[in-house]
């Protein structure tokens, strides 16, 4: 309501205003206004004859034309709801009710980061071919894991969306955005999309024994335990694994699908008709870890995932001390191994607060105070600002941030600042013997 | 054999060029043997100063190898040792020497074979110059 106020006065040719500071008018209604207001019944909504509605897939709820709209719309008496009257303030035994309160932002002072912000979808509008967003009956592993769910739209009954019949033939395409050297994809495997595929592929066919539903794909992956058992269980239940790649889909005059296919196999070529098809969509980093990562000074792979500190010995840590990575934010994985992961980064974090002291590595930098001539460059070039200058004139390094790179020793014209291992007397005697 | 008698000192970041070297060693790779590796712990440790000292000592090549563009550890040492390699090479040029004797290179920690592309790049750039007079 409060971003309609906003949109109004800007209308009018007022300044624009931000919407969180717009202060919303309390009513203070006319009690004698009220009394003698025109009781005005709600305006009855036409609906489709009871003898044809179940012949079709329109709504029942006709919807009011412009005059009846405007007339329901004019019974508001525009007391803008909340009266301020304060009696909640009192009935709430919790207390927990502040008509004060608005929204704030907070500094808070903490120890430990833990990164887990998650991933995007790959947009599979990118590949044109597939006829995502331009064919009605072309939908993602989400959008199809929302129609087969029971608190979903249909109620957990399959029904493609053109014309919400029951699709017979239900084709999954498998790397959508994912191992895609095209500028339109990513290198990446995503890794859970051969499971997902294969777990709605198995609802499908359990649901309704009449649909056959065929899984195109680059190469099956599913590692890890008891995962194999599990597709070779779905394969049994009928589901029909193909290896093939997609060349095109398009449009029948039925709202059902040709797909150009290509068995990889044996290299053989062929169009095939299908219901529906559901487009196995890559994971790649969100628009929001990429924020979060500039914020922090983490740094990201071509995906958009979060750096780790070392993939194989570190994988939780980020290159920067104190912030962790759990999750999809790091790279494409599965629930358990999320879960695992996370809980990795909260025992990095319990490692770090418990031990009430931080233990750096001998390979940082380090500055000669009587040596310093206070110029600053080494603060202004330190990447991971580590370096501050005391009272602008003498040099203070904190070796829980130096990250050992070197670059402030380098530049330092006094000499002053050396890092463990690679002071300029140890880089040279290695260089020139 | 003659092996050959110049000297290429090869300042290799840990976090990338010294790994991509290990990497073409356990690959057995054929490498330049006029190639001498430094460990450094970021390419933006390397001072001017080394290059311009390891080079009036008896180099005949300097060569800095780092981290792909946008993928150093320490966010941006690479890109500093990037200026310094042309500050280096704008410096030999004014002296009347050849400026392709500091070069800098990079690549992932996982390409082995850019490595040694590398390194036989820069010895036979180095080979195909007259001896340094110093």
């Amino acid at each position: 309501r409060r971003a309609a106020y906003a949109i109004d006065g800007y209308l009018r040719g007022q300044l624009p205003q931000r919407v969180e500071q717009l202060r919303e008018p309390v009513a203070r209604p006319d009690q004698a206004a009220l009394r003698s207001a025109a009781r005005r019944g709600r305006v009855a909504m036409p609906v489709l004859a009871s003898g044809t509605r179940g012949k079709g897939w329109d709504e029942v709820a006709l919807g009011l034309d412009e005059e009846e709209t405007v007339a329901e719309a004019k019974r508001c008496l525009a007391c803008a709801g909340c009266a301020d009257c304060g009696a909640c303030v009192q009935a709430c035994p919790a207390d927990a009710i502040d008509l004060a309160e608005g929204p704030r932002e907070e500094e808070v002072v903490v120890g430990a980061v833990v990164v887990a912000t998650g991933h995007k979808e790959f947009d599979a509008s990118r590949k044109f071919a597939l006829g995502f967003g331009r064919f009605a009956n072309v939908i993602t592993q989400s959008q199809l894991a929302r129609l087969l769910s029971a608190s979903g739209p249909t109620g957990g009954e399959l029904r493609r969306p053109s014309d919400g019949a029951a699709p017979k033939s239900v084709l999954m395409l498998q790397c959508v955005g994912s191992r895609d050297c095209s500028s339109s994809g990513n290198a990446h495997c995503s890794a859970i999309c051969c499971l997902v595929a294969t777990a709605q592929a198995s609802l499908i066919v359990q649901h309704d024994p009449a649909a056959s539903v065929t899984v195109a794909y680059t190469d099956l992956r599913t590692p890890g335990k008891a995962h194999e058992e599990y597709l070779r269980l779905v394969q049994r239940r009928g589901v029909r694994y193909f290896r093939g790649r997609t060349g095109e889909v398009a449009e029948e005059a039925d709202d059902s699908l040709r797909v150009r296919l290509e068995d990889t196999l044996t290299g053989r070529k062929s169009e095939e008709l299908y219901d529906l098809a559901v487009l196995s969509a890559g994971l790649e980093g969100s628009e929001g870890t990429g924020e979060i990562a500039h914020v922090l000074g983490l740094q990201q792979d071509a995906a958009g995932f979060v750096r780790e500190y070392h993939l194989k010995l570190r994988p939780v840590d980020t290159q920067r001390a104190g912030i962790y990575v759990a999750g999809t934010a790091q790279g494409p994985k599965s629930i358990p191994d999320s879960i695992a992961q996370a809980k990795a980064a909260a025992a990095r974090v319990m490692s770090l607060l418990q031990a009430g002291y931080a233990t750096t590595p001998a390979e940082v930098a380090r500055a000669d105070e009587s040596r310093c001539v206070g110029c600053g460059v080494c603060a202004l070039v330190c990447p991971q600002g580590a370096v501050s200058m005391i009272r602008g004139s003498v040099v203070a390094i904190d070796p829980g941030a130096c990250s050992g790179c070197g670059v402030c020793a380098a530049e330092c014209p006094a000499g002053a600042i050396s890092v463990g291992g690679f002071s300029d007397a140890e880089v040279l005697a290695e260089a020139v013997g | 054999m003659n092996a050959p008698s110049r000297t290429i000192v090869a300042f290799l970041c840990r976090e990338c060029a010294y790994a991509a070297a290990d990497a073409a060693g356990s690959a057995r790779s054929s490498l330049p043997t006029t190639v001498r590796s430094v460990l450094v712990p970021c390419t933006g440790r390397v001072s001017p100063l080394h290059l311009l000292k390891t080079l009036s000592e008896g180099a005949d090549g300097v060569w800095v190898a780092g981290c792909l563009e946008g993928q150093c550890r320490h966010r941006e040492g690479n890109l500093y040792a990037l200026d310094r390699v042309t500050l280096v090479q704008r410096l030999l040029s004014s002296v009347g020497v050849e400026p392709e004797r500091a070069q800098m290179s990079t690549m992932s920690a996982a390409d082995p074979d850019r490595f040694v592309e590398a390194a036989w790049a820069m010895d036979k750039a180095i080979a195909g110059l007259p001896p340094l007079q110093r």
